[in-house]
């Protein structure tokens, strides 16, 4: 009885705790078909995120990089940056349509200056670690062993070959092809192990799930653990 | 020290300051959008100039800022020897960008709201789905505005807010997000089997590598290799011969991390580089406007 009382969404706590196992089995109904309870709930998703990301994406955003600047420490050429953003809003205008594309440009251009930081900075220190691996044993590197040589030749050797699978400038014949086969073997390694760790990342959030219905909503003892 | 970075310091005095900053905010709204009637009179090969134009520059400032060498001190000789002149820039540049970014969302938002509301006036089909979006748009955007700007102390966080709040973000959004997404963990086993069913060496390879991957980092691959089949676990003892030596790496999680570091990581880097030579690539033409229809 005492478990009863606890169970029933009877005060606020558990009311919360009921609305999301309610969201959760909305959700779920999919597995069974497309249906009117989880369509309402799927735009019911929508809406609340897209209503969320206004407050810490817009709200604070403009405030900390907009208004306290202007307003709490008067530096006032920022005045200057959200009536040049608002020209993005023109892109409903049929006439004034091509006033966002200068803002959009401004978007685009900083974007690509970025990327060229981000290959420098990202790209060529693994392009650089890649080519320092050393391929034999020498006084200079005493630690190295043979394993590692073996590892550091078949690194290079994936590498390679998976990039000559990529390289599509001209037609893969003769040797070239057998090393591009060889690379998309070695690429389908690689994405089996995508697969797989994107397996277990969705099998957490279903015991997450799981727990939640079990330990929150029943109430059962499971002790520590899932998420 | 750049020009842009000795704008951007300009105060407006502390006294009246609210004032001040309230009409240079209307000024500079009424300017802005005032140039737009003049903007309006470019015929469309200036306006295709300016667009590149601004592109241009906006590439250029980032470019220049990272690939200039930091010493500017024979030129400008008060400059801080470890950063070159445009480096104090930055920061307000990338401000000024997450500004824009931030009305590019409300961009996408305003968007949504008027794809629905059309949806609503009109009495589209299943418009009723649309009116559940808004009204849900609508007490989220307000509770989480509220709470951004109690965060902030500009409103008082009251115990209705935060209830309020919590019961939509932690106990609607969250749980409908985490169920949503844990729903692919039922299709992602649906698609393998679809995609394992095709008989040829490359499904066979990327089925082997999963399952040794998904066994592998779970305690189920731990229980076969060292309980049932009664391998050593840990590394092997100094100075083993290479058969035990073996045995010591043959345990299934050893074969997952093998897997994922040895075979994996290189085939990872080497779609990184085809994504990093793509990327660059893609970034010139951008820069230069040759992607026609962008800019």
């Amino acid at each position: 009885m005492d478990w009863l009382i606890q169970f029933l969404p009877l005060n606020i706590e558990r009311i919360s705790v009921w609305i999301g196992v309610l969201c959760t089995a909305a959700i779920y109904s999919l597995l069974y078909r497309e249906n009117p309870i989880y369509r309402f709930f799927e735009h019911m998703y929508i809406g609340l995120a897209a209503g969320y990301s206004l407050g810490p994406l817009f709200v604070d955003i403009i405030y900390r990089y907009w208004i306290e600047p202007i307003w709490g420490q008067g530096y006032w050429a920022w005045a200057f940056v959200v009536p040049y953003g608002m020209y993005l809003y023109f892109i409903f205008s049929e006439r004034y349509g091509w006033i966002s594309r200068i803002v959009i440009g401004t978007l685009i251009g900083a974007s690509a200056g970025l990327f060229f930081q981000e290959f420098s900075s990202r790209y060529l220190p693994q392009l650089n670690s890649t080519l320092q691996k050393p391929l034999w044993v020498t006084s200079a590197n005493p630690d190295v062993t043979g394993w590692d040589v073996f590892g550091n030749f078949l690194f290079i050797a994936i590498l390679l070959s998976v990039l000559t699978y990529f390289t599509f400038s001209y037609e893969q014949r003769g040797g070239v092809k057998r090393v591009a086969t060889l690379g998309r073997w070695f690429l389908m390694i690689g994405l089996g192990a995508i697969f797989g760790n994107t397996v277990m990342a969705r099998m957490a959030l279903l015991i997450g799930r799981i727990y939640y219905i079990l330990s929150d909503w029943l109430m059962l003892p499971l002790g520590r653990g899932g998420g | 020290m750049s020009i842009p970075y000795l704008i951007a310091q300009w105060q407006l005095p502390q006294q009246g300051r609210l004032l001040y900053a309230t009409l240079v905010v209307l000024g500079a709204f009424v300017l802005i959008l005032g140039l737009v009637p003049l903007l309006q009179t470019l015929p469309p090969r200036g306006r295709r100039v300016l667009i590149v134009t601004i592109t241009f520059l906006a590439g250029l400032f980032f470019a220049a800022e990272f690939f200039l060498p930091v010493d500017w001190t024979a030129i400008f000789p008060k400059d801080d020897p470890t950063r070159n002149f445009l480096t104090p820039a930055i920061q307000p540049a990338q401000n000024v960008l997450q500004i824009i970014g931030a009305l590019a969302l409300g961009l996408g938002t305003f968007g949504l709201v008027r794809l629905h509301m059309r949806n609503v006036v009109q009495k589209r089909a299943q418009w009723g789905y649309s009116v559940v979006l808004l009204v849900a748009f609508v007490t989220m955007a307000i509770f989480s505005i509220l709470n951004t700007l109690s965060e902030k102390g500009v409103v008082t966080k009251t115990p209705l807010l935060e209830r309020g709040f919590s019961i939509l973000f932690d106990y609607t959004l969250v749980q409908l997000d985490a169920a949503m997404f844990s729903l692919i963990a039922f299709y992602i086993f649906s698609a393998a089997y679809r995609a394992f069913r095709i008989r040829s060496v490359e499904a066979s390879i990327l089925m082997f590598t999963a399952v040794v991957v998904l066994i592998g980092v779970v305690p189920l691959g731990a229980y076969i290799s060292y309980t049932l089949l009664g391998l050593p676990q840990g590394p092997p003892p100094e100075n083993a011969d290479w058969w035990t030596q073996f045995l010591h790496s043959a345990g299934l999680p050893s074969i997952a991390n093998w897997i994922l570091t040895a075979l994996n990581a290189p085939a990872q880097r080497a779609i990184e580089f085809g994504v990093g030579i793509g990327g660059l690539a893609m970034a010139i033409r951008l820069w230069l406007s040759l992607e026609r229809g962008v800019t």
